[in-house]
């Protein structure tokens, strides 16, 4: 819903220089909020 | 229209200097986010504490393992060398395509802290075919392989000490062979039994043979190699073996340093400051697509394995509590595709082992754990 009122406050005031960092901004936070890393690498590092 | 694709192209030009701004920020400010070692919490299961009898506890905690070593409590400190007595990279290195298979005989084994302090100081020993030893029987009726990782290999305990040798020691009748490898991984057993069987596996014929396969957390790390191997702690995974989904089957592709074109990228995208700091991967998630992948590699498993033993039964296993939090979706996947699971993801061994289910300051089960697999895997394993 959000991301559709962005998308026609865009068309209609043609602000499409924001679309590359509002999606930029998406695919970070998506990244950041859900890497999942439960992993023991310290385990064999040294061999 | 080329009004509008020349805005687009500013606001891409506007992203680019604002990622290098947080980027410059990042170097700066915010040190790395390591992969750190998580005790996630347990998921529901099918095996709850619940339904450990007090008699199966009160062994636990009541058996003299217990008392045998006083490793302190879970993870502490700070883990910085391990010490093997062979030169080069000595047999209980791990990783390679063709696993690390230690030559017959005993080989020393200490890890310290950064301070020098002893974390461990174990011996193995290894039969003809690079296996660790179990208890010997002369007249076996059936046997048991235990394929999985260093876990089931026994890193940080003694020999007498690895749960495939006390699950031994349970068994009057059964002959159990140690096939835990450094390293070990559904790619990799998948590589032993397929490509390297005569190096590894036992000649039973007409013998009953149970199978089984123990997972841990980092199995699903070590299946699919996500971005992860391509950071300084995680590229040692880069030398395994690497499978793909070709028509429904594993298909061997190589090591994963095969991969040059996705690893070129994942290297480019893990030297970013702020991936890095936020601690990014890519993918981000082990989804559905990776459980199944993980379920096939165990089919396939099984059915190498049962061309050469007829009567076998294999199980997979879920480490207790280490198999969270994917216990549950991997449980559900392998069950789907007709394999035995015995999912011990929720066992409390936390609870049994009081707090020493891990080798403090170093993360490999104690011998207590050991001792606490091989007591339900004798529970529930058909005699």
């Amino acid at each position: 819903m959000l991301l559709q009122e962005f998308w026609d406050f865009m068309r209609e005031r043609k602000k499409y220089w924001m679309m590359p960092i509002i999606i930029s901004l998406l695919a970070l936070g998506f990244l950041i909020l859900f890497s999942q890393t439960a992993v023991l690498p310290f385990v064999y590092t040294l061999f | 229209m080329k009004k509008n694709l020349m805005a687009v192209l500013v606001g891409v030009l506007l992203t680019l200097l604002s990622l290098s701004l947080i980027e410059v920020y990042y170097r700066a400010f915010v040190p790395p986010k390591a992969e750190v070692f998580a005790f996630v919490p347990s998921t529901p299961v099918e095996v709850p504490e619940a339904r450990l009898s007090a008699e199966l506890i009160s062994q636990i905690q009541g058996d003299p393992i217990m008392k045998w070593r006083s490793l302190g409590s879970a993870y502490e400190g700070e883990y910085n060398a391990k010490v093997v007595d062979v030169s080069k990279q000595g047999p209980l290195g791990c990783c390679v395509l063709q696993g690390f298979f230690a030559p017959p005989g005993k080989v020393h084994s200490r890890a310290y802290t950064k301070h020098r302090d002893l974390l461990y100081d174990v011996h193995f020993t290894f039969d003809q075919r690079s296996r660790r030893i179990t208890p010997e029987v002369s007249h076996a009726r059936n046997a048991l392989l235990a394929f999985g990782d260093s876990y089931t290999l026994g890193e940080g305990v003694n020999d007498e000490e690895s749960f495939p040798y006390v699950l031994g020691t349970y068994r009057a009748s059964t002959q159990v062979y140690n096939l835990g490898l450094m390293g070990g991984s559904a790619n990799q057993t998948l590589y032993e039994v397929t490509k390297l069987p005569e190096k590894r596996l036992p000649d039973l014929p007409d013998q009953e043979v149970t199978a089984i396969y123990t997972f841990m957390v980092d199995h699903l790390e070590r299946l699919i190699c996500r971005s992860l191997c391509l950071t300084a702690q995680g590229m040692w995974r880069l030398n395994q073996p690497f499978y793909s989904l070709k028509n429904g089957r594993p298909y061997f592709e190589g090591a994963f340093s095969d991969r040059k074109v996705l690893n070129s990228f994942y290297t480019w995208f893990h030297q970013s400051a702020i991936v890095q700091g936020t601690g990014m991967v890519l993918p981000p998630q082990f989804t559905q697509e990776h459980f199944d992948f993980f379920a096939t590699m165990m089919v396939e498993i099984r059915d190498v394995l049962k061309t050469k033993y007829p009567k076998l039964k294999f199980y997979v296993v879920m480490y207790p509590g280490s198999s969270d939090p994917y216990g549950s979706d991997l449980t559900a996947a392998c069950k789907k595709r007709g394999l035995n699971v015995l999912n011990y993801a929720s066992v409390d061994i936390t609870g049994l082992a009081q707090k020493r289910e891990r080798i403090a300051g170093e993360g490999h089960p104690s011998p207590i754990a050991h001792m606490i697999l091989a007591r339900l895997l004798n529970r529930d394993l058909p005699q």
